[in-house]
Formats: structure tokens, C-alpha cells, sequence
């Protein structure tokens, strides 16, 4: 059997040395998805590299700290004990991603931070994470810098990291919505294999969009905004004319064009993406019209 | 807490490993075995004893292949030792060279047919019907291969003593597993002793791959003289456990000027993989149940099994029935239309005959449309689809719907006893009788001798309860003996309808000997009794002996109503109701739970994604277990019995396998307004039916 | 100490327990293979089915996905210290309807949930109880039998609210 070195520190600043003396080492936190990938059956050890630093004692990445603007979460803290903030806390549309993650059990070990950078959860908190403009703290033993979340990842998924970096928090913007929402198509809860997800937001002040973001999760980017878009959106007037929403799905529908693969699952997202937008436009029309 | 396979086994039992073809299909030019640490010990398929091939109730598998491989993952060598890490290794070290070949996946409908068996059955004059026909309607129907989840993975126990072999295996046939192991080693039946472990969710292709790791665990046991535990990892069960193959069936239907049926032909094609059975139960069952609920004049149907080189099939529970009944039901909700009445009139108009004068047997087609008049009544069917036909047809179209879009539908099957005694009997000509014991014993205990198992269908329970009201004891001093060959007798593999039919009316001879035998003898007193199924069988057939008498059967109708999100076209069941009639039921409680479990299961298999298949060696498997509903997808179930308190109970835990995938379907249809003949049906599905 | 083996300390159905054993052993091995406790089963080994739930500190996780060197220290209860413990007795009542269960494969499974759910809420409804069994699979379809046995011991009898 593989010989493991577990390391276990107990601050933020320890483990930020120990990575950068051992950068080949595997970080575990909750270890949900990292697990899957390395079981070998029924009595079998798990196969894990030879350095494991566990993060689970890591008091620095396991809470919570709050102001009137943000909310910082440590990338090791579990969901469930993310989702305690409830619905009035944290914002609803990140609120709704992260309960549904998944399954409860599963949730007691699960994290933010890991749900960001494993690649099979791109329909997850990452929508709603991008577009609310949540940032991700990046350290290293001698270095700190923030980055958009929707920035993090590259077009092939894989999580933007210098040598030596460890994501440590996730600030989380407290902004008030006009309306808000999020959207998982498929996976466990659906009964159905094509997921997809979908968030939106959008302020719109005074009869006028100020603010509208979408993002689409689940396709081969794995966070898909489209800034013309929302762009076009800027200063217009709600409810928004059947003609500007119909101009958006055929731009939508071109900039999906290799967003998923050619099969009938991937036919069916795009169509759902689509229409995924169209409903979301709709659902503003209307929260717009009672608003007046 | 039960006991599971997987919780057995002595410390110091060696452990089992299967080596598999990663190959797709090909001739083995080179199979090469490492040199083996001391302790470890392998066997091939030359090492075998005796019969390399398993054969049961219609079905043919090796144990081990030999010379070629058909599918992904076919056993080839056997390892047992004691370290389960080592294992993996000589695993990964056998050499294996293979002239591939392009393995076949899907049935060719087009024909020349790769034909494996053909059945035909015929009445009536079915071309002078068609010749006279004002209109001729025709439909493709499909049932997608099915995957099939079970969370305990199969294995076996295996101990070999130089002279008898014990066997702990969780297998619905302990009995028939003991003469598979006797042909497979070349052994006596009373050198090998069977002890059937509870088997958990019952007929999901289990019965031959419960044989299959059985015969493996034996025949490391026996070369390596040591006890053995062979138990599959839960990736290996998945990816290659059998699988339901995939049926076509293509619809004609003569209709005169009203819309009335003149005649049916029937082109049942099913995938019989790539060790098609030679006797195909499912196939037969797929015949016989064609249009088995209505009145045809004229009739053809012919079956097919196709040999394709997709991984053995199963038995499944309603298999071939289930693929049938929905075919059919989903063809005559067009000819509803065509008659433009209702399903619930179309359906009472074209049931079978309705039986008798009053005072004799009620006939089956009174049970039939009582069963369908009741469902009809608590779900308020005709109104809502009424009212959801109106809907449907004001819409333009489904995916600019600004609301859920609705719809409801109807189905009618039956299950029937004389597929319950064929479908699993094995083909050996010795295990034609039935055979259960009682023992009295001191104290008024009582103790039930059966080969029948726990799996999951309250069995025991049931048995348990009718003896404790027969011989009005407390049910707490009576219990079932474990199931070991070397104690009880043989009642034939297990199945509810099987426990039903033919177990508790041996149970309840043996309890009135034992009322009569308590009279003059002390305890311990033993009562047995036996039948034939030869017996059991003559009278279930109908006046053309081709056909079943559906007067024995079991009867359900299902109403689906469900609701679609125009959005995703994911589908919410908003109710199902079903209604069954199944003769004197005794033990009602457990009845309505097991009814209500099966729909579950039923709707996951109509909702969740087919079986996505061993493509290529390349390509990663599938192993996808989202293939049941969750506690927070089930949706409100209704059960109801009517009771005739007439006639024995008939077996009905296929009853929901039968009816609710075909209501479900015409629900989404009539949701959607476009014709979905498959099943499964998913979000996918829609989609690819809405750009059609 | 070699790095292939750690010495672990933690409490087993509230007993101080130690163990010596490879870091990436699964919890799930532990229990049924290092101390004999089969009532924890695995279905999936992917977090899916929920039949190897455990209760750790007070939370159910599934031990199939739980390595051994995130255990020290820990609080681990399984379905057989729920069945006899005295601190369960109570929650004991509302989950041990065996006729609610059909194989019985899941059930250990689905108790663990339960008890999760019932040590944070005596009284919960039909959709909380649901929600709890979320992570649990059951391929008899037992659902239904489940949550009225665990509402039949509470004063909620609507068996199919939501959440």
C-alpha cells in the first residue's frame, strides 16, 4: 500500500507554509468529489497522493465573517452550515444553488470552496456566485489577491491558480435585488440527465433597467456570461419589449453555437438555455409590472 | 436488522475476483496468467468441472468464456487470496490479446433479421380483414433497454470441504442454484448445500446473475479448498449486471368506417443480446399479452428475439408483458381518437368480452371494467381530461406555454397466473412439483418449511399471518425455517404471485392436516404437502390452448396525471391512482404497500433516462444511479383493492409494471399535444419530438 | 510512525475507541470490517444512496466518502448505537416501524437520516421528513410506509407536504 502523509494544521498561516514546501500535496477539505475520484472498491483503501494537507481544523477557512456589504465565507466551512445564515441572509439566489446541492449528507462535508473549483459542479453555486459578483481570496504564504468568480476558472474549467495559491474566502456582495433568481434544470432532484442552471439579477430602479446579470452553468464554459447582452439590457425600459427579448435569444442562440456538444442532450440544453432566458425576461416583465 | 450477503463471510475466507474482458467483442488469440504469490489460486474455463455453460429458465450463459468474448466485461479467469489489493493487481496484470470485431449494437428492424427465436400466434382471417379496411392505422412503439438499480450488490459465500460444498448465496432459487452448482462441479445434489440469504428488491435480472456469482464463488472454493466470499463492487454489479433489452413493436390496425377494430397485426422484435435465450419467457409473454384487455376479431402477432451483441438480458419483473401492454395501450389511444371517444368509452366499448348471466363466474372482462370504471371514478379522469383536451387544443405551442401544461391518462392491464408458473420454472423436467411442510412443535409453535426467500415482497410475513388466522395462534409463535436445501422443501423459485398461487394454497392444506392431525397426535407433528405444476396449469388455459385464460387474471387500471414545466419539459406526477382487483386479498396492509412501491419504481422507469450501455472499450460506462425517484419525488398514490372476496388471491405485484409506463405516457402526450411512442420519456425526449 | 498507518482516537456509539489503520481507509470499511458493525451498508460508494449514513457529531455523512485521517477526535453513532442506545430511546420509537421497511437493505440508512432529523426536530412534517430522506435511496419504493410511521408517532398526519 501507497504510503500517505496526512498534514494537519491548525491556522491559516501554517498552512499556507506547509503548501508552499510541499506544493504536490492534495487539499482536503470536505473531499466529496475528490473522494469519487479516487475510490477502489468495496475494502479498498482510497488512492490518495502521497501528501494529503487536511484543512478540516483550519480556523481561518472554517467560518464566517460579516459586514453591512459582504459576507466572507470560508472556502473550507460546509454548506450546511452555510445554509444556517437562511434565506434572509444570505442572498436567495445563492441560497437556492446551495440547498439543493447534492444531498443533506452529503452537505454536512461538502464546501463552497470546493464546489468553485471541482469540475463537476459547474451548475452549482457558480452561476449565482458570478452573477452577483462574488470574489474568491487567493493566498500564498506571502501574497493575497482577489479575483471575480466568474474570472477563477478558465474556459476549460480548471481553477486560475499561481504556485503556491490556496482559495481561502469567498466574499459574497450584499446588495438588494429588485429580483432575483436561480434555476437548475436536470440532475438528482429532476429526474433528469442534461443539468443545466441558470441565475439572474436584476435592479431596474424607476422604470429602467440598471442592473440585469444572467449566467448559464453547465455548459462548456462552465460559467457562461454574455456581457453584450446584458449590456444591451442597460437603460432599458421595463417591461422589456417582446422585440429586444426575441433580439436576445438570437444572439444567445449564436453565442451557444459550441457551447454543447451535438447530440440530443446537447440540443436540448441549448434549447433549454434559451428558453431558461425568455422565462427569466418574462418573470422581470412581471415583477416590473407589480412593482409599478 | 437483516442480514445481506455482503455482511457474511468468516475472516478468514479468501477473497473472490472476476477478471474481465475490457474488449467489446472479439476471438481471444491470447490469454495469459501471471505467475501467482503462494496462497492465491485461479481458475479458467477449462478448469471447470463440469458444464461451462449456466442454463435456466430459458437463459444460457458461461460461466467463463473460452475462446471468444461477446460482450464488454464477460468473466474470463477467476482469483481468489486473502489480500483484496494484490487481487487487483494480477488482475491488472493478465494478458489478453483480441482480434476484435465490430460489435453490433442495435436491433436492424429493416431486415434480413439476425434471428434468434420466432413465436406466431394467429385467429381470425387477419388479410381479408385488411382487405376490407375503410382506414389503416399504424404505430412504432419502443421500450428503451432499462438499467436496473439495486443498492445490494450480488455475491456468494462459498465453502468447500474435499467433499461437500456450502453455499450461502442471496438468490431467489436456492433450489434451482443447487442443480446449476451440481451440473457446474459434477457433484451430487446431496454433496452441495444451498443457504438463501435475503435478497434485497427482488427481480432485477438477479435470478441468472445470482447463478452466475454463486457458480464463480464455488469454483474458486473448490480449487482453492478454502472458503470463499466473491462479492461484486458496486461499479462492477452496475456496469455489467443484465439489463432489460429494448423492445420494438409495430402496430397495423384495420378499422372499419366507425372507427371499429377489424384487425390487428403485431410485429413484436426484441433484443435477445448476445446470448439470446432459446426459450424466451418475455418474448412469450410479449405474444401472448398483445391486445389480451380487448376484443380483436381478427388477429396476427408474431415475435422475435434479434440477436444483437449487446450484454445479456435478465429476467425481469413483467418482462415482455410490460413492453406489450404498453404497446398496445399506446395504439389504441390513437384509435380513440380516430373513434374520437374518450379512452374511458373506447375502452369499455372494445373490452373483452364481459362474461356470463349473473350467478356464474363473473368472467374477467367484468373485473377488467370494474377495475377501469373505479379508476375513472376517484380520479376524476373524464373531467379533467376533458378539460385538459380543451387546453391543449387552444395552445400553439408547448414552449411558449405561460403555464404548466397538463394532462391525464388511463391504462388497463392484467397479470396473469399461467405466466407466473412458466416464467422462471426451469427447463429441467424434475422440478415439476411444489412442495411445502409444517411442524407443529411442542409448546403450539409452528414452524413454516419453504424454499420461498425474503426479497423484499413480505413473503414470509404473509405466510406467517395466514397460518396464525388458520390455526388461530399468536403470530408471534410461528416462524419460517432459513431457507437451507438441506432442511426444506422445494416450493419453486420465489415471486409473490408464485408465493400467492401456489404456496399459500399448500400452506393452507398443510394448516387443515395439522387441525386434523392435532386431534390424535402429539406434537411435533409434520404435514407436507406437494403439487404439480402440470396440475396447476391445466385449468389456467383457455379454450384456445395458444392463448391464457385472462379469467384468472389479476386486473389493474392506472390513471398518471401529470404536469409539465413548459421551460424544461422536466414532468411532476401530480397522482397516480391505481386501481386493482387480485381475487381474496388476505394480507391487505402489506398489499397496498408493495402495489405502492411498484408504482414508484414503475414511474421511475417511464421518467428516468434508458440505459445508456457499454458503447466501447474507450468510452467511459455509465454508472449512473439517479435511476430511482427520491422521498421528495414521490408524488400522492392511491391504491385500491376491490375485493370480490371471490376466489383465490392471485398474484399482482406486476400490476403496476404493466400499467402505469402506458398512462404515463398518454398523460405527456395529451400534456403535449405530440405522439411520444417510447418509453422512457425525458425532457430530452420531448425536445427531439418537438423539432420532428 | 510510518506514514502508511495512523493511530486514530474517537468515540464509537459513545465508547472511546482507537484504531490503526491505513490514512485513506473509508469510514464505511472501519466500521464493518475493524469493528464488526454491518448495519452500515454501502449501495452506491458514491454518496448517492445514502445506506452507509452515520451519524458524526450529531450529523448524518456518508462513510463512504469519509476517509480514515478526517476521523480523529470525532463523534461517530451508527444504526447500531441508534437502535440501543439509551440517549436514542426516544427517537428510537418513531423510526423502528419495521413493517414500514420491505428488503430492509436501505432501512439502516434511512434511520440514520431520521434520527439526524429528529435530533434537531421531534415534530417534524411530512415535507421536513422528506427533505431528510432526500439522500437516501430506496429501490422498493418504501418511501411513503416511512415518512406516515414517523408522522404516526407525531401529531402531524399529512403525508405528502411539501417543503
Amino acid at each position: 500500500m501507497k504510503e500517505v502523509r496526512v498534514f494537519r494544521p491548525k491556522s491559516l498561516g501554517g498552512t499556507l507554509r506547509l503548501y508552499t514546501r510541499n506544493p504536490d500535496s492534495l487539499l482536503y477539505a470536505g473531499g466529496t468529489e475528490i473522494i469519487r475520484r479516487v475510490q477502489r472498491g468495496s475494502g479498498r483503501v482510497f488512492a490518495l497522493p502521497q501528501k494529503v494537507i487536511y484543512l478540516g481544523n483550519v480556523q481561518e477557512l472554517n467560518r464566517i465573517s460579516r459586514s453591512q456589504r459582504h459576507l466572507d465565507i470560508g472556502s473550507a466551512l460546509d454548506l450546511s452550515r452555510i445554509l444556517k445564515l437562511g434565506r434572509n441572509v444570505l442572498p436567495p439566489v445563492l441560497f437556492e444553488p446551495l440547498s439543493e446541492i447534492a444531498t443533506p449528507a452529503v452537505r454536512n462535508l461538502a464546501t463552497l470552496g470546493g464546489n468553485i473549483c471541482a469540475r463537476s459542479c459547474r451548475g452549482d453555486s457558480l452561476p449565482a456566485l458570478s452573477v452577483i459578483d462574488a470574489q474568491v481570496e487567493l493566498r500564498t504564504a506571502g501574497s493575497t489577491r482577489w479575483t471575480a468568480v466568474g474570472s477563477f476558472l478558465n474556459r476549460r474549467g480548471r481553477p486560475r491558480l499561481r504556485p503556491g495559491e490556496i482559495l481561502t474566502r469567498i466574499r459574497v456582495p450584499l446588495e438588494d435585488w429588485d429580483f432575483a433568481l436561480f434555476r437548475k434544470v436536470g440532475g438528482r432532484q429532476r429526474l433528469g440527465r442534461s443539468t443545466l442552471s441558470f441565475a439572474g439579477v436584476a435592479r431596474f430602479p424607476k422604470g429602467s433597467i440598471e442592473v440585469l446579470h444572467f449566467c448559464l452553468g453547465g455548459l462548456k464554459t462552465p460559467v457562461l456570461r454574455v456581457p453584450g447582452l446584458e449590456s444591451r439590457l442597460k437603460n432599458a425600459s421595463v417591461p422589456v419589449s417582446t422585440k429586444l427579448i426575441d433580439s436576445l435569444l438570437a444572439d444567445l442562440d449564436a453565442a451557444l453555437g459550441n457551447e454543447v456538444e451535438d447530440s440530443p442532450e446537447g440540443r436540448y440544453r441549448k434549447a433549454t438555455a434559451l428558453r431558461l432566458l425568455r422565462w427569466f425576461m418574462e418573470k422581470v416583465n412581471s415583477r416590473s409590472l407589480e412593482m409599478l | 436488522m437483516q442480514t445481506f450477503i455482503q455482511d457474511i463471510g468468516p475472516k478468514r475466507a479468501l477473497r473472490g475476483i472476476v477478471y474481465r474482458s475490457p474488449f467489446r467483442k472479439g476471438k481471444i488469440t491470447r490469454l495469459r496468467v501471471p505467475a501467482l504469490p503462494k496462497g492465491y489460486s485461479c481458475v479458467q474455463a477449462r478448469d471447470i468441472p463440469g458444464k461451462s455453460i449456466l442454463s435456466y429458465a430459458g437463459y444460457s450463459l458461461p460461466i467463463l468464456s473460452k475462446s471468444e468474448v461477446r460482450y464488454l466485461g464477460e468473466p474470463l479467469i477467476l482469483f481468489c487470496g486473502p489480500d483484496p489489493g494484490v487481487l487487483a493487481e494480477i488482475c491488472a496484470s493478465v494478458e489478453l490479446k483480441l482480434k476484435e470485431e465490430s460489435p453490433v449494437e442495435y436491433m436492424d428492424l429493416s431486415g434480413p433479421y439476425r434471428e434468434g427465436q420466432i413465436i406466431n400466434v394467429a385467429h381470425g382471417d387477419v388479410d381479408l380483414a385488411f382487405s376490407l379496411a375503410d382506414q389503416i392505422v399504424e404505430g412504432e412503439y419502443r421500450t428503451a433497454r432499462r438499467e436496473h438499480f439495486y443498492p445490494d450488490t450480488q455475491g456468494a459465500v462459498a465453502y468447500w470441504d474435499g467433499k461437500n460444498l456450502s453455499l450461502y448465496a442471496a438468490t431467489q432459487d436456492p433450489f434451482g442454484l443447487r442443480s446449476a452448482i451440481c451440473h457446474c462441479l459434477d457433484l451430487a445434489p446431496r454433496k452441495v448445500r444451498v443457504v438463501a440469504v435475503p435478497v434485497g428488491n427482488s427481480m432485477e435480472g438477479k435470478l441468472l446473475s445470482s447463478f452466475l456469482v454463486a457458480a464463480q464463488a464455488s469454483l474458486l472454493a473448490y480449487t482453492a479448498a478454502k472458503p470463499v466470499v466473491l462479492i461484486y463492487n458496486r461499479e462492477e454489479d452496475l456496469l455489467f449486471s443484465p439489463k432489460s433489452p429494448e423492445f420494438f413493436i409495430r402496430q397495423q390496425t384495420a378499422l372499419d368506417r366507425e372507427g371499429g377494430v377489424m384487425a390487428v397485426r403485431v410485429q413484436i422484435f426484441m433484443d435477445g443480446g448476445c446470448y439470446p435465450p432459446k426459450d424466451c419467457e418475455a418474448l412469450r409473454q410479449a405474444v401472448h399479452s398483445a391486445w389480451g384487455a380487448y376484443r380483436v376479431p381478427n388477429m396476427e402477432v408474431i415475435g422475435r428475439t434479434q440477436v444483437t451483441d449487446f450484454p445479456p438480458i435478465g429476467s425481469f419483473r413483467a418482462s415482455g408483458r410490460a413492453q406489450a401492454i404498453f404497446a398496445t395501450e399506446l395504439h389504441s389511444s390513437r384509435l380513440e381518437e380516430i373513434a374520437q371517444l374518450g379512452p374511458y368509452k373506447w375502452k369499455k366499448e372494445n373490452l373483452v368480452k364481459t362474461g356470463r348471466k349473473e350467478g356464474q363466474n363473473k368472467g374477467h372482462g367484468l373485473m377488467a371494467l370494474a377495475v377501469l370504471e373505479e379508476a375513472t371514478r376517484i380520479s376524476d379522469f373524464t373531467r379533467k381530461y376533458s378539460a385538459y383536451s380543451a387546453v391543449k387544443k387552444r395552445r400553439k405551442t408547448i414552449d411558449r406555454a405561460a403555464y404548466p401544461l397538463r394532462g391525464i391518462g388511463i391504462s388497463l392491464a392484467g397479470q396473469d397466473a399461467e405466466g407466473i408458473l412458466e416464467c422462471l420454472h426451469s427447463i429441467e423436467e424434475t422440478r415439476n412439483t411444489c412442495t411445502l411442510k409444517l411442524v407443529l412443535e411442542r409448546g403450539k409453535r409452528v414452524r413454516i418449511f419453504t424454499s420461498f426467500v425474503n426479497c423484499g415482497m413480505g413473503i414470509h410475513a404473509l405466510f406467517i399471518h395466514r397460518v396464525a388466522t388458520l390455526l388461530d395462534l399468536d403470530p408471534s409463535r410461528i416462524s419460517v425455517q432459513p431457507v437451507d436445501t438441506q432442511e426444506v422443501p422445494d416450493t419453486g423459485p420465489t415471486t409473490l404471485a408464485r408465493a400467492v398461487t401456489v404456496g399459500l394454497p399448500l400452506l393452507e392444506q398443510c394448516c387443515q392436516n395439522l387441525q386434523k392431525k392435532r386431534k390424535t397426535a402429539t406434537a411435533p407433528i409434520e404435514v407436507r404437502r406437494s403439487v404439480s405444476l402440470d396440475k396447476l396449469r391445466a385449468p389456467l388455459r383457455g379454450k384456445d390452448k395458444s392463448r391464457y385464460d385472462s379469467a384468472q387474471s389479476a386486473w389493474a387500471a392506472t390513471v398518471v396525471e401529470v404536469e409539465l414545466d413548459p421551460v424544461s419539459f422536466q414532468s411532476i406526477c401530480r397522482g397516480v391512482w391505481l386501481v386493482v382487483e387480485a381475487g381474496t386479498i388476505t394480507h391487505r396492509k402489506a398489499a397496498l404497500q408493495i402495489l405502492e412501491g411498484e408504482t414508484l419504481r414503475a414511474l421511475g422507469s417511464s421518467q428516468l433516462q434508458e440505459y445508456q450501455g457499454t458503447i466501447s472499450a474507450g468510452r467511459k460506462l455509465c454508472s449512473n444511479i439517479d435511476l430511482i425517484p427520491g422521498a421528495e419525488q414521490v408524488p400522492e398514490i392511491q391504491v385500491h383493492l376491490l375485493e370480490t372476496q371471490e376466489g383465490p388471491m392471485k398474484g399482482y405485484e406486476q400490476l403496476p409494471h404493466l400499467s402505469v409506463p402506458p398512462a404515463y405516457a398518454t398523460a405527456v402526450c395529451q400534456a403535449t399535444g405530440l405522439y411520444v411512442d417510447q418509453v422512457p420519456i425525458t425532457a430530452e425526449v420531448i425536445q427531439q419530438c418537438l423539432e420532428m | 510512525m510510518p506514514g502508511n498507518v495512523i493511530k486514530l482516537r474517537f468515540t464509537l456509539n459513545e465508547k472511546q475507541v482507537l484504531l490503526q489503520c491505513h490514512p485513506g481507509t473509508r469510514l464505511l470499511d472501519i466500521l464493518r470490517h475493524d469493528f464488526g458493525l454491518k448495519g452500515t451498508r454501502e449501495g452506491c460508494g458514491q454518496g448517492e444512496c445514502g445506506a452507509c449514513l452515520v451519524l458524526m457529531n450529531g450529523l448524518s455523512v456518508n462513510s463512504c466518502l469519509f476517509p480514515a485521517f478526517a476521523l480523529a477526535d470525532s463523534e461517530i453513532i451508527t444504526i447500531e448505537g441508534i437502535l440501543s442506545l439509551k440517549s436514542f430511546t426516544d427517537i428510537r420509537k418513531s423510526i423502528t416501524d419495521t413493517q414500514a421497511y420491505r428488503c430492509g437493505f436501505c432501512s439502516s440508512g434511512m434511520q440514520v437520516a431520521l434520527a439526524a432529523l429528529l435530533l434537531t426536530n421531534r415534530e417534524p412534517n411530512a415535507g421536513q421528513i422528506r427533505r431528510a430522506l432526500s439522500g437516501n435511496l430506496c429501490a422498493c419504493g418504501s418511501y411513503n410506509g416511512v415518512v406516515e410511521a414517523v408522522l404516526q408517532s407525531s401529531s402531524r398526519k399529512r403525508r405528502y407536504g411539501r417543503r
